[in-house]
C-alpha cells in the first residue's frame, strides 16, 4: 500500500461525482448537486481543493470570497453566505474567504489531510492578501449537553480544552479563533447550533484603493490620400496628440489603417498593393512605438497586414508605452478579403495584461462571433478593442449590433473604431461607412442604452470617455441578470483550442 | 389571249396590324364565328389599340377583314391563376398589359368561316411567335377550347380525349390545330367557360416557348416562401376571472387570425395577469397556485390555435411538475398538436423569490411554415443557445420576455438583433406592458416588442422589419421570407454563419450537437 501523501490540488470536473459522494458524509442536511459543484469551480477554482488517496478523493475543502464589510461577524444563514450552495455571491474583490465546508472521509480521519487543507486555505488567504478566513463549524458535541450549558459556554469549554468538539477543536488547532455562535445558520434546524471561527491574516497589507476608471478614445480616422509615409505618420500623430491631450489611457485606431498608404503606391493588382503594404510594417512599428512612449499612451495601432512568409494576415498591433509589442491577428476573414488580397485568417487569440485595463481585440467580423468574445472574457477581458472597416450601412450595422451584444451577453465594455471617407485610387478598398463607439452593458451603472459615447457617422473625429472597471465588478456580481454567472456550463460549454499565452501576470 | 385572266386567281393576302377603322369588319367577322356571343364594343378595340397596338393583328385577303388575333404581354409570375381569362385580359380592355413582362398571352384568335381552310390561323400563330422574338418573350400563353369533345364525352374523360388528339387518333378542331403549331399542354382547365357546351366547359392552357428567350440577368424570379408573423405587445390588465383573461388573449388571436398570419407570438409570463384571481401573496405560493391553472390555459390557447388557424406562441406559463416551478413557454400548432419549452436561464432573483426551476435542453420544432425555436427572455442574451438553433438550420427563434425597466429590455433587443446577425435568422420579440399595483408579485413593465432580421442588402434598413411603439398596448404583423434567408446563408455577403472556426473553438452542448 503507497503511503505517499498526495498534497492538495485544485478540484476539476472530473471529481465532481466523487465530491458529492464525499459531501453526503458531512453535515447531510446541506445537499450538493454536482450543478453546484461546477458552478463553484467556474466562480472560484482557487477555493475548491481536494486530497486523493489511490485514485479516490478522501478530503475536500469548498471556499469562496466574499467582502467582510462592517461587521464580518454579523449572524448569517448558510443560505445567505453561500447563496444555497451555489457560490454565485462569489467576490473576487472579497476581502474574506468564507470556508464553506470543510471534509474528512470518516475512514481517513486523524490523518492530518484536514489541516493539510487548512494549510492551503491560510496560503490562499495570504496569497490573496485577504484579511481572514471565516468557517462556520457544526457544535456536534453540544447535543448532548443541551439545557445544561448554554451553546456560548460550551464553545468556551472547548476553548479552554475541557471539553473536545470533534469539529471545533480542530479548527481551534489549525489556529482558527472562536468569534460567536451562529443560532440560524441551518434555518430548517433550529436546534442545531454553529460555531464561526475566524483565522485573521496577520499579513493582511491594506489595499490602498486605485483608480479604477480609464479613458478611451476611439479615433474614427479619415482615409485621405497621401503621397508618402511622413503624411501618413503625421496624420496618426495627430491624433495620438489630441488623444493624450484628452488624457486618454488608450487610443483605438481602425483595422486597415494603413490602407491609405496605398494611395501613393504604384501597383496594378489588389494583392500586389497588399504584398507591399506588408513591406511597411518595421516603420509602422517604430512609429507607433514611439508615440505609446512620446505620449505615455496605449494604441491600438489599428490593424496592418503582416507576412509571416508566403502567408499574410490582417494583424493589430498594440503598443504600450513601455515598449511592449502585443499582436492580435484577425481570426475570420472575410470572403473578398481572402479572395482579393489572398489575406489568412490568424489563430491566436489572447487577453493582454496591461497596467490599465485586461485587454483583448477582435478585428471587425471577429466580433460577430459570440465565441471569440466569450473566449476573451473568460479568459479575463475588461475591454475589447474593435478596430474595424465597413463599406456601407448594413455592414456597419453587423459589426454594431454584434458588438453592442457581446457586451451586453459578457459583462465588457466594448470600444470600437472605423475608418471614414474614400479612396478612389486605392486597389480593392471600398468605400467606408463608420459610427464609431464605445458600449456597455446594459444596466443601472451604465450609460443610457449601453452607449457611453458615440461618433456622428462618416464624419473625421475622435471620441473619448471613460470607462469604470468597478461598475463592471458591481454588474457582474449584482447586477439585475448576471450571464456571467448564470451561465449553464452543464448544457453548453466552449471548448478552444486557441494557445495559451505564456506566463502574463 | 387566254380565257381566263390570271388576275381572277390571284390573291392578295396581308398580315398586318389591326387599326379603329377595321371595327366595324371586326365585329361582323365576330358575329359569323361566334353566334350567340357578345362582340366586342368599340371601347374594348379602342383600349387594345392605345394599349398594345402590336398585339392586335389581323389578316386581310383581297383588302376584306379575313382573321384576327388579339394578345397582350404580362408577368408570368405575377400570376398564379391561368383560367380566370376575364381578369388577364381585364375583360377584354387589356390595361393589365405590361410591358416589361415576359409573357405573350393570347386572348382571342378567330377565322371568318368563308376564310377556313387556308391556314390563315398559322399566319396570325407565326406573327405572333415573330413578336415574341423581336420582344424578347420568354413564352407565348393562350386558352383553348376543345369542342370536339361533346361527342366523347360520355365515353372518355376529357384527358383522355385531349391524349387522343395530341397521339393524333381523334380530331379537334381548335386542339389539333393549336398542336400543329408548336403549343404544348401545360393544364386542363375544368369550368373555363361553363357555358361551352361544345368543350363541356373545359379548356386547355398551352405553352409555346420561345427558344431565342435570353434571360434578363437583372430580371430573375427567386422563390418566395413568405410567413407572416404577428407579435403582441400584452397589457396586463386587471381582470376579475378567468373568462376575462381568455377574452383579451381571443381579441389578438382574431386580429392575427383575420390577418391570415402564421405566428402569433405572446410575452413571456403574459399568464401573470391571472395572480390577480388567485389572492395568494406570499411569493413562490403565488406562482404554484398560478400553476393551478395551467391546464385551463392550455386548453383555452389550444382551441384559439386551432379556430384562428393560426401558430399561437403561448407565451410562458408557470408549470409544476414534481413539485417543481418551471416556466414553460408553449407552442400550440394550428393542426393542434402542442410543443413546450422550458426556460434554462433563471434569474437570480427568480430562483430567489420563486424558487424556480430551469429546463435542461433546448428544442427545435418544425412548424408548417419552418423550423423555430423558443428562448424565453434571458436565454436569448446567451449566444451559445442561438446557435445551436441555427445549426440545426432553425429560421425563427420567438422570444417572449418580460422586462421591468429599460435597460433591461436593450439587453434583450441587442442581444436579440445580434442573433438575427450572426445567425441568418428571424428573431420576434413579444413583451409585456402595463403594471397591476394591486396584485401581488407582479413587476413593473417596460416593452418594445420587434421583428429583426439579419442586415444586408436584401433586408429591411437596420434589419428591423417592424418595430412596436414602446409602452402600449398593440400589435405589429410583417411578413418574412424563409427563401431570402435561406438564400442569404449560402450566398451573402458576409457568411458569419458558415465563416465560423470549427479549427478553434466550438461549443459542446449536453444534449449532444448534431
Amino acid at each position: 500500500m503507497s503511503t505517499t501523501n498526495a498534497a492538495p490540488r485544485g478540484a476539476t470536473r472530473a471529481d465532481v461525482a466523487q465530491l458529492k459522494a464525499l459531501a453526503e458524509t458531512g453535515w447531510p442536511h446541506f445537499p450538493w448537486d454536482e450543478e453546484q459543484l461546477l458552478v463553484h469551480q467556474r466562480v472560484f477554482p482557487e477555493g475548491q481543493l481536494v486530497i486523493e488517496r489511490e485514485g479516490q478523493i478522501v478530503a475536500a475543502a469548498m471556499a469562496l470570497q466574499i467582502q467582510g464589510g462592517r461587521d464580518p461577524y454579523r449572524d448569517h444563514t448558510w443560505a445567505g453566505a453561500t447563496d444555497a450552495g451555489w457560490f454565485r455571491n462569489h467576490d473576487p474583490y472579497g476581502d474574506t474567504l468564507y470556508l464553506a465546508v470543510l471534509l474528512v472521509h470518516p475512514d481517513f480521519r486523524g490523518q492530518g489531510l484536514g489541516a493539510q487543507l487548512c494549510l492551503a486555505l491560510r496560503a490562499l488567504c495570504a496569497r490573496q492578501n485577504l484579511r481572514r478566513i471565516l468557517a462556520p463549524a457544526h457544535l456536534s458535541g453540544f447535543e448532548q449537553r443541551q439545557g445544561e450549558l448554554s451553546p456560548e459556554e460550551y464553545a468556551s469549554r472547548v476553548e479552554a480544552g475541557d471539553v473536545q468538539d470533534p469539529v471545533l477543536s480542530f479548527l481551534l488547532d489549525q489556529e482558527f479563533v472562536f468569534k460567536k455562535v451562529l443560532r440560524h445558520f441551518d434555518r430548517e434546524r433550529a436546534q442545531a447550533r454553529f460555531a464561526l471561527c475566524e483565522w485573521p491574516n496577520a499579513g493582511f497589507r491594506s489595499r490602498a484603493r486605485k483608480s479604477e476608471a480609464i479613458r478611451v478614445s476611439c479615433v474614427q480616422y479619415r482615409m485621405r490620400k497621401l503621397t508618402d509615409f511622413d503624411g501618413f505618420a503625421r496624420q496618426v500623430r495627430f491624433f495620438v496628440d489630441v488623444a493624450a491631450d484628452y488624457g486618454a489611457d488608450f487610443v483605438i485606431f481602425p483595422e486597415l489603417l494603413t490602407a491609405q498608404l496605398m494611395s501613393f503606391l504604384e501597383v496594378n493588382t489588389a494583392l500586389e498593393a497588399i504584398r507591399l503594404l506588408t513591406g511597411y510594417t518595421e516603420q509602422l512599428d517604430e512609429l507607433f512605438q514611439e508615440l505609446a512612449r512620446e505620449f505615455q499612451v496605449s494604441i491600438v495601432g489599428g490593424s496592418h497586414p503582416i507576412a509571416y512568409g508566403e502567408r499574410i494576415e490582417n494583424v493589430a498591433s498594440l503598443y504600450l508605452p513601455d515598449g511592449t509589442v502585443h499582436r492580435q491577428p484577425k481570426l475570420h476573414v472575410t470572403p473578398n478579403e481572402a479572395r482579393h488580397w489572398g489575406i489568412a485568417g490568424g489563430s491566436t487569440l489572447q487577453v493582454f495584461h496591461t497596467p490599465k485595463a485586461k485587454v483583448g481585440i477582435l478585428i471587425c467580423y471577429d466580433v460577430e462571433f459570440p465565441e471569440a468574445a466569450r473566449y476573451l472574457t473568460d479568459q479575463g477581458a475588461e475591454v475589447i478593442f474593435v478596430p474595424f472597416c465597413t463599406d456601407d450601412r448594413q455592414a456597419y450595422l453587423r459589426v454594431r449590433y454584434c458588438a453592442q451584444a457581446r457586451a451586453v451577453e459578457n459583462q465588457v465594455y466594448v470600444a470600437m473604431a472605423g475608418t471614414v471617407g474614400n479612396l478612389p485610387d486605392a486597389q480593392n478598398m471600398d468605400i467606408n461607412y463608420a459610427q464609431s463607439a464605445v458600449l456597455s452593458p446594459s444596466d443601472f451603472p451604465f450609460a443610457r442604452d449601453g452607449i457611453l459615447v458615440e461618433a456622428p457617422v462618416n464624419t473625421e473625429t475622435i471620441v473619448t470617455t471613460d470607462i469604470d472597471f468597478e461598475a463592471l465588478r458591481e454588474a457582474i456580481h449584482e447586477g439585475s441578470v448576471r450571464p456571467r454567472l448564470d451561465r449553464r456550463p452543464d448544457l453548453f460549454r466552449l471548448e478552444t483550442v486557441f494557445p495559451r499565452p505564456a506566463a502574463q501576470e | 389571249m387566254s380565257d381566263f385572266e390570271l388576275e381572277d386567281f390571284q390573291r392578295k393576302i396581308l398580315v398586318r396590324p389591326l387599326t379603329l377603322d377595321d371595327f366595324d369588319d371586326l365585329v361582323a367577322m365576330q358575329v359569323r364565328c361566334f353566334p350567340g356571343m357578345l362582340p366586342w364594343k368599340r371601347e374594348h378595340i379602342e383600349s387594345q389599340l392605345k394599349v398594345f397596338p402590336e398585339g392586335q393583328l389581323c389578316v386581310e385577303i383581297d383588302g376584306k377583314l379575313a382573321a384576327s388575333s388579339s394578345s397582350l404581354i404580362v408577368d408570368f409570375a405575377e400570376h398564379e391563376d391561368w383560367h380566370d381569362w376575364k381578369v388577364i385580359s381585364d375583360n377584354g380592355y387589356i390595361r393589365t398589359h405590361a410591358d416589361d413582362g415576359d409573357s405573350l398571352y393570347g386572348i382571342e384568335i378567330m377565322v371568318d368561316p368563308a376564310f377556313r381552310g387556308l391556314r390563315l390561323s398559322r399566319r396570325l400563330y407565326e406573327a405572333r411567335k415573330r413578336l415574341a422574338r423581336e420582344r424578347n418573350l420568354r413564352r407565348i400563353i393562350i386558352g383553348g377550347r376543345i369542342p370536339g369533345y361533346h361527342e366523347h364525352a360520355a365515353v372518355i374523360s376529357a384527358s383522355e380525349y385531349v391524349d387522343a388528339v395530341m397521339r393524333k387518333s381523334l380530331f379537334d378542331p381548335v386542339l389539333t390545330a393549336q398542336l400543329a403549331n408548336g403549343f404544348t399542354i401545360q393544364r386542363l382547365i375544368p369550368n373555363y367557360l361553363p357555358n361551352d357546351s361544345e368543350s363541356c366547359g373545359y379548356a386547355t392552357f398551352l405553352e409555346w416557348s420561345n427558344l431565342e428567350y435570353v434571360p434578363d440577368r437583372r430580371r430573375t424570379y427567386r422563390r418566395q416562401t413568405l410567413v407572416r408573423v404577428c407579435t403582441v405587445q400584452y397589457q396586463l390588465r386587471r381582470i376579475e376571472s378567468f373568462a376575462e383573461f381568455a377574452q383579451q388573449v381571443e381579441f389578438f388571436v382574431d386580429v392575427a387570425a383575420e390577418n391570415r398570419a402564421d405566428f402569433v407570438v405572446f410575452p413571456e409570463l403574459f399568464t401573470s395577469q391571472l395572480l390577480a384571481l388567485q389572492g395568494v401573496k406570499r411569493p413562490g405560493q403565488a406562482q404554484r397556485a398560478l400553476a393551478e391553472l395551467t391546464p385551463k390555459y392550455l386548453e383555452l390557447m389550444g382551441a384559439l390555435a386551432i379556430k384562428g388557424n393560426v401558430n399561437v406562441v403561448g407565451g410562458s406559463m408557470f408549470t409544476v411538475e414534481d413539485d417543481r416551478l418551471y416556466n414553460v413557454a408553449y407552442l400550440f400548432r394550428r393542426d393542434g398538436s402542442v410543443d413546450r419549452q422550458y426556460k434554462l436561464h433563471v434569474t437570480q432573483s427568480e430562483r430567489k423569490w420563486w424558487g424556480l426551476g430551469q429546463g435542461d435542453r433546448l428544442e427545435v420544432f418544425d412548424t408548417d411554415r419552418g423550423r423555430v425555436c423558443i428562448m424565453l427572455s434571458t436565454d436569448i442574451e446567451f449566444p451559445e443557445l442561438a446557435r445551436y438553433a441555427a445549426r440545426q438550420r432553425a429560421d425563427l427563434i420567438f422570444v417572449p420576455f418580460t422586462c421591468d425597466e429599460r435597460s433591461s429590455l436593450i439587453r434583450v433587443r441587442t442581444c436579440a438583433l445580434a442573433r438575427a446577425m450572426e445567425n441568418d435568422v428571424y428573431v420576434v420579440t413579444s413583451g409585456c406592458v402595463g403594471n397591476l399595483p394591486l396584485v401581488e408579485n407582479v413587476d413593473v413593465h417596460y416593452a418594445q416588442s420587434g421583428i429583426y432580421t439579419p442586415s444586408d442588402f436584401s433586408f429591411p434598413r437596420d434589419g428591423i422589419a417592424a418595430e412596436t411603439t414602446p409602452n402600449i398596448e398593440t400589435l405589429v404583423l410583417c411578413d418574412v421570407d424563409l427563401s431570402v434567408l435561406r438564400r442569404h446563408r449560402r450566398v451573402g455577403v458576409s457568411e458569419s454563419w458558415s465563416d465560423q472556426r470549427e479549427d478553434l473553438y466550438r461549443i459542446e452542448y449536453s444534449w449532444g450537437a448534431e
